[in-house]
């Protein structure tokens, strides 16, 4: 420990950052030291004002804004390439199965990652090692900021601290370099206990670094190389304060203020951040039902759910009014950093008979304040609790502070005996003890982390003039400047045209249905792309979904996972080949891709975006347009779903506000479900139904019957190609649903609460031995007539093993001998009456009489 | 053999007749029914080797499945009659009858929409569904709709059925057991659905569902001279060469205003009413109807320009 005062410039993000260090602020202004705090400010996201009132208090704590860099072109550069060390750091083996962080890590993707010597490199490990090093001696290349540097010169510092530094790119970076160029000691301050391995590397060398607990210093010193002797173990300075707390009011008060029975107890579910929970409206009313079947007890019990502060908006208009003694509160969210608000999460947790969460802070929290912890692995939540590193922490620590259960009806078990006997003080402490205050459980944090960063200032740093090699690598690293600005430009054009687009796009999901006005005008919408194939959109492309990018690659890694189950090339047919080699692009498709990701679809269906324009196009239309006048005034124009305008939609307007071959040919087929008399039963109530969609095609058909019936789980096996498509596809439409992803590595989860899942992907290699509960409808759109032979008489014999009573397929005379044999033909496929019904004359219609089987069901095969 | 009184509530007809060709696929679509609480009694009138190894299949694999084979062929009233006559012998305790045919198709969920009409209504007497109808080379929906459900006076139903019901559709609906035999099941008269359907009325309303729950197979137009053919392969009795609308008076007047069937529903002078009633109402049905039986036999004397026919199986 250092007695003199010491000059600390502590660099945080924004002024919420100031949250977790309140107390170390505070010491170091009582113990004489004076503290700049340079911050964004961001009143929405503390209306407290916390860093404000610390300055008021402590003269010697003072805030200012971050300088204005002077050479923004090199700091955005070394944004970038640190971006891309960012990604390649989730290609380690710890990461193999977090497929969540790894998606979200392709959002941060650096804008040089969609050339195709980036693709190439990525996809090998020799590759990466080889990017790895590039990017990192191009980042130590570059020159510190000359007007950061007379910044932090001007204000004498004896020390440098950054918080929290591991953002993507990491954008502080620029600070510890001029810093070290200045012979100044740097540290950082780790902010939370999954910084170290949720988010970016620490790019930069350090003098010290902070961390809560001797597990994150094996973190840091695993995965970020820092050397053993620079990590301080401090505790959690940002839980100093609830050891001291008190609940404010009486149980009793408590609960009759928010809403509860004073006479019952409750247990408080804690919701958590949106990456690892976005949306547990569904899943926390799941949740009750279970707790309340259990037993006389738990339905007794009162639920307190405290939405996420930054997740609060799911919350808003959640109706759980159906559900006793059950009450959101605050609805609002609050963030818990000043006394009021804290004082209220304390009573919160504090009154409670146990706490439940999926993943979150607050389950530390919990435990501080000496209640039970439980959770259980919840399909749904896979991919961020034990798909995240940090969540082993709450598991393993100290034997875990979770009283974690397999499934939710062991937690429903748990969580009655907690109820029936509070008591989980133990388990919280023990782990308390080694990872919030791991020098004892009444050693506070705070006084540790000021005396490291006392002993760091006083520490003397040797000024870090850079390699010598800099100076002649930075006229090559100009030349690569300029791709980057534009790149960059091109991505702000991408946003904006999105900030533009969105009002429109919102509305394709929600109201697809026909305007069948007597509009006679008809115009080509988003088909002006000119190519023969769709492999890059280019700037015509229109409307990108919010996140569509986000969703494909979240696709993409669970599609990922059932790849090797793909049939080899060998066992396909010619046509599924040309399939296969079209949609390939799709596994490394850029943004500009993704927005044309209908587009791809001409690949199955050969229903292409080109053909709606020019003189072609004018025919097309008008064929097109007397086809859809035809179908409409015979069939139900309530069953009409548009093209979606989204994803390079495409197609003609007037009769219909987008219509194309695909469209038709879709409402051709519902009309013929509907004549059948089979629609009734999806849509009316009386439980939740299954279609099974033979080859997942591109999306279309699926978007189509959900609009129509949403009640429905809609499962679709196929080769991986067609999953990612049809997926990215859905999942860009319908960002809300549920879906769900085989995994071969947990075969028997797929299956397991058949009824949660919206939307479903497996490959064709579990057809044979799928334990679907039930099953309503089989579609096929004309995939088994791409397979061969056994291949298709296996899924049409496994319908029929599975007792679905129908099957419609647009397979044609190549398959009818095995249709025929599990199937009776439904009066409505008889050629003559679809050839009234339904004919049109664009299409495939034309080239076979009776290209529709509508079966039911033989009894005898 | 004898029903148990635990028996199905419901039990199906159906006279067979030579098709072994549509037999099996209709027998699959019936045991395909997702309401299951019923039993199937074949009558098979003109049995061969090939319709009783179907139907036998069948009878052997589901125990719901009975199979008779006439001795002497009995014709086309009388094999129904005793379909009903077997089906309700056999199994006593059921609530709900209905005639199915040899070559029809139905949808899954055909019996279990009309079982809960009938079981939420105690005043529909008779429940059935919209059709499609499979003609050779043709497919067509009907959408023709006739219910009498809310019509609490009988004489309005009567009324209402004389003059617009369609009988050959309806006689395929599902009926209360106790009804059905109150009207008099089927009369051997010409255009006995008719018939039966008029005095069913009497006893309570039918009701049509929106559905095409039923693809019905029509191969031959309407013909009087065929239907005494087949109706009465022993020679047709001199009175069924009256206008039908006569034949089904007579036997109204004697079932109910002579023989009092309708008591205590209603009485003999109620029975005589109807009676006169039916008489009237076809009549005028007739007069205004554009395919009525005198338009028909006029126009094939080419006096006026033959309307198309009505289309019946």
């Amino acid at each position: 420990m250092t007695s003199r005062a010491v000059r600390i410039l502590f660099f945080m993000r924004s002024n919420i950052y100031a949250r977790n260090f309140e107390s170390t602020l505070r010491l170091m202004a009582e113990r004489g030291h004076s503290v700049h705090v340079v911050a964004e400010t961001h009143e929405h996201l503390d209306p407290t004002d916390l860093l404000g009132r610390l300055c008021r208090e402590y003269p010697g704590i003072t805030h200012g804004r971050p300088p204005a860099p002077d050479s923004p072109r090199w700091i955005q550069l070394g944004l970038e390439l640190r971006k891309g060390l960012d990604y390649l750091r989730y290609f380690g083996p710890e990461y193999r199965h977090a497929p969540k962080l790894r998606m979200r890590a392709e959002l941060k993707l650096p804008v040089f990652a969609s050339s195709a010597a980036w693709r190439r490199l990525v996809r090998t490990p020799a590759g990466r090692g080889m990017l790895e090093r590039l990017l990192r001696a191009a980042d130590r290349a570059l020159p510190p900021d000359s007007a950061i540097t007379a910044f932090i010169r001007e204000k004498r510092p004896d020390l440098v601290v950054v918080t929290p530094l591991v953002e993507p790119g990491s954008p502080q970076s620029a600070y510890l370099r001029s810093a070290r160029s200045l012979g100044i000691p740097t540290a950082l301050c780790v902010f939370s206990w999954d910084n170290l391995t949720n988010k970016g590397l620490i790019h930069d060398p350090l003098d010290l670094l902070t961390v809560w607990n001797e597990p994150m210093k094996h973190e840091a010193v695993t995965l970020h190389g820092v050397p053993a002797d620079r990590v301080v173990v401090t505790g959690a300075v940002a839980y100093d304060h609830w050891f001291t707390w008190t609940p404010r009011e009486d149980r009793a008060a408590f609960c009759a203020r928010v809403g509860l029975d004073p006479g019952q107890p409750y247990l408080l579910y804690l919701c958590s951040s949106r990456f690892i929970a976005r949306d547990e409206v569904p899943f926390v009313s799941r949740w009750v039902d279970a707790i309340r079947s259990r037993s006389d007890l738990l339905r007794r019990t009162g639920v307190l759910v405290r939405p996420h502060p930054q997740n609060a908006g799911r919350w808003r208009d959640a109706d759980l009014s159906a559900l006793r003694n059950v009450v959101v509160w605050p609805r609002e969210g609050a963030n818990p950093a000043d006394g009021d608000s804290r004082a209220e999460y304390f009573d919160s947790m504090y009154h409670s008979a146990g706490v439940v969460g999926v993943n979150t802070s607050a389950q530390i929290e919990s435990a501080i304040i000496g209640r039970a912890v439980h959770t259980w692995l919840a399909p749904e939540f896979r991919d961020t609790q034990d798909g995240t590193l940090h969540f082993k922490h709450l598991r393993e620590v100290s034997g875990g502070v979770l009283h974690l259960a397999s499934d939710l009806e062991q937690h429903v078990e748990h969580l009655e005996a907690a109820v029936r006997e509070p008591d989980g003080s133990r388990r919280s402490r023990a782990f308390v003890e080694a990872f919030v205050r791991p020098y004892g459980i009444d050693t506070p944090a705070a006084p540790r982390l000021v005396e490291a960063l006392e002993t760091a200032a006083g520490r003397p740093s040797r000024r870090d003039r850079g390699a010598w090699w800099a100076p002649l690598a930075r006229p090559v690293l100009t030349r690569a400047l300029r791709p980057v600005e534009n790149a960059l430009r091109a991505v702000d054009e991408q946003t904006r045209g999105r900030k533009h687009t969105r009002g429109r796009q919102k509305s394709a999901d929600t109201s697809g249905r026909a305007r069948t006005a007597d509009a006679t005008a008809t115009t080509p919408v988003g088909g002006r792309d000119r190519g023969t194939t769709v492999h890059d959109a280019g700037p015509d492309v229109p409307a990108i979904p919010p996140d569509a990018f986000a969703q494909y690659l979240e696709v993409r890694e669970r599609v990922r996972g059932f790849r090797a189950a793909d049939l080899p090339a060998d066992a396909l047919t010619e046509a599924e080949r040309r399939i296969r080699d079209e949609l390939g692009a799709l596994w490394d498709a850029t943004p500009a891709m993704v927005a044309a990701l209908r587009r791809y679809g001409a690949a199955i269906t050969g229903v292409s975006a080109s053909d709606y324009n020019g003189a072609g196009g004018h025919d097309l239309r008008e064929r097109l347009t007397r086809d859809l006048r035809r179908l409409l005034a015979k069939g139900d124009k309530a069953l009409w779903i548009d093209e979606p305008d989204v994803c390079g939609g495409f197609g003609f307007n007037g009769l219909a506000q987008l219509y194309n071959e695909d469209t038709l040919r879709f409402f051709r087929v519902i009309s013929l479900l509907q004549d059948a008399e089979l629609l009734t039963d999806f849509r009316r109530s009386g439980g939740r139904r299954t279609v099974w969609e033979i080859g997942a095609g591109w999306g279309g058909f699926a978007h189509h019957f959900t609009a129509l019936c949403p009640d429905v789980t809609y499962l679709m096996t196929a080769s991986s190609d067609s999953a990612l498509l049809s997926g990215a596809y859905l999942k860009a439409l319908h960002p809300g649903a549920r879906f769900r992803f085989y995994d071969p590595a947990r075969p028997a989860e797929f299956w397991q609460n058949w009824h949660l899942a919206d939307f479903a992907f497996a490959p064709e290699e579990v057809v044979a031995g799928m334990p679907l509960p039930g099953l309503d409808l089989v579609v096929d759109l004309g995939a088994l007539v791409r397979m061969k032979g056994e291949r298709a008489r296996v899924h049409v014999q496994k319908a029929h093993d599975l007792g679905c009573r129908y099957l419609f397929s647009h397979g044609g005379v190549p398959i009818r001998w095995i249709l025929d044999r599990f199937y009776w033909r439904h009066p409505v496929s008889e050629p003559a009456y679809v050839a009234k019904r339904l004919a049109v004359r664009t299409g495939d219609s034309t080239s076979e009489p009776a290209p529709y089987f509508l079966g039911w069901r033989r009894l005898h095969v | 053999m004898n029903g148990r009184a635990t028996g199905p509530r419901v039990v199906l007809g159906l006279p067979a007749y030579n098709r072994p060709d549509t037999l099996g696929r209709t027998l699959e679509s019936l045991l395909s029914q997702t309401y299951r609480d019923f039993a199937l009694v074949i009558v098979d009138d003109r049995p061969s080797a090939e319709t009783a190894a179907i139907a036998g299949a069948y009878a052997r694999e589901d125990g719901r499945v009975r199979y008779e084979a006439n001795d002497t062929r009995l014709g086309m009233v009388d094999n129904w009659r005793r379909a009903f006559a077997r089906a309700t012998e056999m199994y006593p305790g059921a609530e709900y009858f209905a005639w199915v045919s040899d070559h029809d198709l139905w949808h899954a969920r055909w019996l279990e929409e009309l079982v809960a009409v009938l079981d939420a209504h105690p005043d529909v007497a008779l429940a059935y569904v919209r059709n499609m109808r499979m003609m050779p080379g043709d497919g067509r929906m009907t959408d023709k709709a006739f219910d009498t459900s809310g019509m609490r006076d009988r004489a309005a139903r009567l009324r209402h059925s004389a003059r617009y019901m369609l009988s050959g559709d309806m006689i395929y609906g599902l009926m209360r057991v106790g009804a059905l035999k109150g009207a008099g099941v089927f009369r051997r008269v010409t255009t006995p659905d008719r018939q039966v359907l008029l005095a069913l009325s009497l006893f309570g309303q039918v009701r049509q569902l929106p559905y095409v729950l039923w693809y019905r197979e029509v191969l031959r137009v309407f013909d009087v001279g065929r239907q005494r053919e087949v109706f009465f392969p022993n020679g047709a009795p001199l009175y069924v060469y009256l206008p039908a609308h006569v034949q089904h008076f007579a036997t109204l007047l004697w079932d109910f205003a002579f023989r009092g069937s309708g008591r205590p529903a209603f009485g003999r002078l109620a029975g005589l009413r109807f009676a006169l009633s039916q008489l009237w109402w076809s009549c005028v049905r007739d007069l205004e109807r554009p395919k009525s039986d005198w338009r028909m036999t006029i126009g094939r004397l080419r006096v006026w320009r033959q309307p198309r026919p009505q289309q019946v199986r």
